[in-house]
């Protein structure tokens, strides 16, 4: 009978042939994300366990992103002093501090995740990294640092086939917004795609797609194609396993969207998954326009966020922030002349951070709005809890901030 | 886990909810706070039963119907271990439940019609390796199953009595090899 590609990766990892719909598997991690937050806890619990060093320091990946800008609060320098010290006396090798990486999911992607990996997240920003045929698996991350196993519940499994050719102006990101809406906060399942869309579409794009938040408990991946062993081969020599499901293997159900007509998706608050297309937030009008976060931010998102911007200003009621997900992005930016277009047109650009997401920075004064390519947007997320926030692509933030009011970005394609 | 357990039951009915009954979700917002468990469990199953939080023994049984710990549950769990609850009896445990409650090592036995048998203030006495329950007010004796019985791929969690001691417990044998 044939496998699709997560059983095959939890087979490896596990051991165990035999996976099936609720069972309870214990794996081996190859890879495990840890962020900086939280640190005075982890602390307090590794004293708790006496865990004097973890077991296998060469499988952690640490990064420095929910608070680079070493805040007075929440987080601060006190946190980032106890993780920065951690990882030296555990011998965590690939931490990256201030300055020399970005967010983690971006620095895993660019040079640690390979295909047919089991990666532990650490936080839900790396599901973007199921774009590289890994799995992120959710789980208990104290637990494999200091035993090098984890364990995993099996959920149904489901196939997603993307066929249709984008609009100019619409994105993998509304796709993904699309499903969100669809599928709901309670999905609770693994997808994989596949289709000629995704075929075409380039990593970043994919990643973004995989960047589900806010759909619990759920996963995307996208099995390693030629486009995806030349990214990961342009990086590191070490051998990976371009894992693919099996022509016969089994899914839970399988869903069919075709995006050749598919528009614009907004998030409305209170919620990540209140999706309406674009011509219902077409109007309103904005003092914030966000780009970056674990869902978007990349070279693409710049890049097209730049096309927008060109030659055009920021709206005199605007202020815009602009984050790469990484140092590398935001070097590679500069290197195509992106984050001139971005000063010139009056936004600002952000050291690489989770930023605008959680509101370390642009907060929103009361009856303010903001549209942002970010993940959250219940009330009071970015300050006042009379603000409002929107959700979208970059594409629509870009043409918004232009106009100062949501609009559709199609016009501009 | 201690062999065998003798208390007293608090009776409650069918579908006992995590958050709106075992442990009010309100309650929840205190620890986000940094206040211990131990301060606030007291408000456990309050809704139902107003004397339970503050007259609960250690080793006194929760008894219930059918689907305890329904819909979302944040620290119910928690709550009820802080009090020195011996044992959930129950007819049925709802599936997020019965998973909160391996970190916590509760421990959860099973027995569809169970709750017919236990009425609220008996005395009953549980040996918890074999499952097999005394109820010392009625005379009758009868079996119930571990929610997380041995052979369940996270019962080494629930034997060693929760997360913590599991994890601890591996790094000591890892120093020592």
């Amino acid at each position: 009978m044939g496998r699709n590609i997560y059983e095959k990766i939890l087979a490896r990892a596990s051991g165990k042939e035999d996976i099936k719909h609720g069972d309870i598997i214990w794996f081996t991690p190859d890879l495990i994300g840890l962020t900086d937050t939280g640190w005075h806890g982890h602390l307090k619990f590794f004293e708790q366990i006496g865990l004097e060093k973890v077991m296998k320091p060469e499988k952690i990946v640490g990064a420095i992103d929910h608070c680079p800008e070493q805040i007075a609060v929440p987080e601060g320098a006190e946190n980032n002093k106890i993780f920065r010290e951690w990882a030296k006396k555990n011998g965590v090798v690939n931490f990256y501090d201030i300055g020399r990486g970005g967010l983690l999911v971006q620095v895993l992607a660019e040079r640690h995740v390979r295909p047919g990996m089991m990666v532990l997240p650490g936080d839900p920003e790396v599901q973007a990294c199921g774009a590289l045929g890994a799995f992120i698996a959710s789980g208990d991350t104290a637990l494999a640092m200091a035993t090098d196993r984890c364990y995993i519940e099996v959920p149904e499994f489901v196939k997603c086939k993307v066929t249709g050719r984008f609009q100019g102006g619409v994105l993998s990101t509304d796709l993904k917004r699309k499903l969100l809406g669809d599928f709901g906060e309670e999905f609770g399942k693994f997808i994989e795609f596949v289709g000629p869309t995704i075929d075409k579409m380039s990593i970043d794009d994919r990643m973004n797609l995989c960047s589900l938040l806010y759909m619990s408990a759920s996963l995307g991946i996208i099995a390693a194609d030629q486009k995806t062993i030349d990214y990961v081969r342009s990086r590191t020599k070490e051998p990976f396993e371009a894992v693919r499901s099996d022509p016969d293997a089994i899914y839970a159900a399988t869903f069919e969207y075709d995006v050749s007509k598919l528009e614009p998706q907004v998030s409305f608050p209170p919620s990540p998954n209140n999706v309406k297309a674009i011509a219902e937030a077409e109007g309103i009008e904005i003092h914030e326009a966000n780009i970056g976060s674990c869902a978007s931010g990349r070279l693409d998102d710049l890049r097209i966020a730049a096309q927008i911007l060109k030659g055009r200003k920021v709206h005199p009621r605007v202020r815009m922030y602009i984050t790469p997900v990484s140092q590398e992005v935001y070097l590679n930016a500069i290197r195509e002349g992106l984050i001139a277009v971005f000063i010139e047109a009056g936004a600002g650009v952000c050291l690489p951070a989770c930023g605008t997401c959680p509101g370390h920075t642009g907060q929103l004064a009361a009856g303010e709005v903001c549209i942002a390519t970010t993940t959250g947007n219940n009330p009071g997320r970015i300050g006042s809890r009379e603000a409002k926030i929107f959700l979208s692509s970059p594409a629509v933030v870009a043409a918004s901030a232009v106009e100062g009011k949501i609009v559709d970005p199609r016009k501009y394609f | 886990m201690e062999k065998i357990i003798k208390g007293k039951a608090w009776k409650f009915g069918h579908d006992i909810g995590g958050d709106a009954d075992v442990l009010p979700f309100r309650y929840f917002l205190e620890q986000i706070g940094g206040v211990p468990i131990e301060k606030f469990a007291f408000h456990a199953m309050e809704g139902l039963n107003p004397e339970f939080g503050k007259e609960v023994k250690k080793g006194d049984f929760v008894v219930a119907g059918r689907n305890f710990g329904c819909g979302k549950c944040h620290l119910g769990v928690q709550a009820l271990k802080a009090l020195g609850v011996g044992a959930v009896i129950a007819d049925s445990v709802a599936k997020g439940f019965l998973r909160g409650s391996i970190n916590d090592a509760l421990p959860i036995l099973i027995s569809e019609g169970v709750s017919e048998k236990i009425k609220q203030d008996d005395k009953l006495e549980v040996n918890m390796q074999t499952g097999e329950i005394k109820n010392l007010s009625t005379k009758e004796t009868f079996r119930a199953e571990h929610g997380i019985p041995e052979g369940h791929p996270l019962y080494p969690i629930v034997e060693a009595g929760g997360r913590v001691e599991y994890i601890k417990k591996i790094v000591d044998q890892l120093k020592k090899a």
